[in-house]
């Protein structure tokens, strides 16, 4: 990192929410989306916070790393969240970090960026072109953070409420020319040895004989993945009480549904960092910490079918991981946490509402993604670096920076 | 007699048209070029469907001849 970019990381500004006015609520989309199994607008899992002051920095060597990212969040996205679960005072979780930022987003062919390439910029340090996952333009792969951390004998998890080889967490254990060779993904993400992987998409890992399946070919990446040390579980009483350096639990053959019996994002996200946490105390291999990432993957879906109740439930469901994360790193006191997107999902804005959060007004500029620029909040040893406005390849190569990897980006090996 | 047609739409894009649309045969039905690729109907007809898929981060736009 350069000096100035080092330079502009100490500030640790309040971001600053611009609210366009704009024409007033959305009309009917025309979009069909599948519909949630129970309320949607009901938000009564979330509690706001108990405090409204920022969490205390914590400055000392950074053992451990989650990073938290809302595929779709913008800062929109964050405020009618905050509106609707507490009114125009309150702040969501994210918000009472004490470090903020903005990131650019655009990939290294369009302004516009797509998970995929976003997902690379935020897990390889390095621009790519829209759909392709871990790798650069011309096609040669670099290494994840994820990877770097491996390599350095952190142990390392990915929990997504998509599919597991769904863009984002992908681009952080693969390596492929399509964000849709899902099968692919589903074999390297096995293949890298990841310690924990929550989410949905069991169908890519069932053989073609299975009628659930989503391959084309007989492997069975379950028997696999069991033969190579992993723990396999479904169910959200399986979460609870399993323990192990290796846990696979894919809880959907595709998506989650994000409603119950399915675990909460934030129930995965805690099992995680206990799992990890115990694996990287116990194992001699995995003996320098943990890297985890967590993606709220369906604030995306929820914007791209404008639908506001949904945009809440999910940005409120992430905010709860965000919570988890944060209470592990304030009790440990060695855990940085970075919470960001990779993209804003809608062209929200908010025109207009009452200061209550009942009324809010809002507007989608858009059904596709946006240029906006997102938020970084960040936590923990060396959150610092995160402060300032910058490009989202800077997310990884400042995390390098704060694990004391040097070589990074690079492309791998 | 033209068969329904499905056009897949990546979603980073957003779709022109809604349900009840009249498209002629080669109308873009995308309302921007993030993509940089052109996505148009292949035939004269009306907008049946407009659906997001999630898994394949597609729009799905479902396209019925005139008089079907």
């Amino acid at each position: 990192m350069t000096k100035s970019r080092r330079a502009l990381t100490v500030t640790t500004a309040a971001v600053t929410i611009v609210v366009l006015l704009s024409s007033i609520l959305s009309a009917a989309s025309g979009v069909d989306y599948p519909n949630p199994k129970t309320d949607a607008n009901d938000i009564s899992f979330y509690r706001p916070p108990a405090r409204d002051r920022s969490y205390p920095a914590t400055p000392s060597r950074v053992r451990n790393v989650i990073l938290l990212i809302g595929d779709g969040m913008g800062l929109s996205q964050v405020m009618l969240a905050r509106m609707k679960a507490m009114g125009a005072e309150g702040k969501l979780n994210m918000q009472l970090l004490p470090v903020h930022g903005l990131i650019r987003t655009h990939s290294a062919d369009k302004l516009v960026t797509d998970s995929a390439a976003a997902g690379t910029a935020l897990a390889c340090g390095v621009k790519t072109k829209n759909g392709m996952i871990g790798m650069a333009p011309d096609e040669t792969p670099y290494c994840s953070i994820l990877e770097a951390a491996q390599d350095k004998g952190m142990a390392t998890g990915l929990v997504a409420t998509s599919t597991i080889s769904h863009a984002t967490p992908a681009s952080f254990g693969s390596h492929v020319k399509s964000r849709k060779m899902e099968p692919q993904i589903a074999e390297q993400l096995i293949g890298n040895r990841i310690n924990v992987l929550f989410a949905g998409g069991r169908k890519y890992f069932l053989p073609q004989s299975n009628a659930d399946s989503g391959r084309k070919d007989d492997r069975d990446l379950i028997v696999e993945a069991e033969e190579a040390g992993y723990t396999v579980i479904e169910t959200t009483n399986q979460l609870r009480w399993v323990h192990g350096p290796r846990v696979l639990g894919l809880f959907q053959l595709d998506g989650l549904t994000t409603f119950a019996p399915e675990p909460m994002l934030a129930e995965m996200t805690k099992k995680a960092i206990t799992l990890l946490d115990e694996t990287a105390t116990d194992s001699r291999k995995y003996g320098q910490g943990f890297f985890l990432m967590v993606e709220g993957s369906q604030i995306d879906w929820a914007c791209h079918a404008n639908d506001a109740a949904n945009c809440v439930r999910q940005t409120l469901l992430f905010d709860e991981a965000v919570r988890a994360a944060v209470d592990f790193a304030l009790a440990d006191g060695r855990t940085l946490v970075v919470v960001t997107a990779d993209h804003e999902t809608g062209g929200l804005t908010i025109p207009d509402g009452d200061l209550k959060g009942d009324e809010i007004k809002v507007h989608w500029s858009t059904k596709g993604h946006s240029a906006a620029p997102v938020p970084v909040y960040a936590i923990g040893p060396r959150s610092d670096l995160f402060g300032g406005v910058y490009d989202n390849t800077e997310i990884p190569q400042r995390i390098a920076t704060a694990l004391g990897i040097k070589a990074f980006p690079q492309a791998r090996k | 007699m033209t068969a329904r047609c499905v056009i897949r739409i990546d979603a980073t894009e957003s779709p022109a048209v809604r349900v009840g649309d009249s498209v002629r045969k080669g109308q873009n039905l995308c309302a921007g070029t993030k993509l940089g690729v052109s996505y148009v109907s292949p035939i004269d007809g009306v907008v049946q469907e407009v659906r997001f898929d999630p898994a394949q981060h597609e729009f799905v736009i479902s396209v019925s001849p005139e008089k079907e």
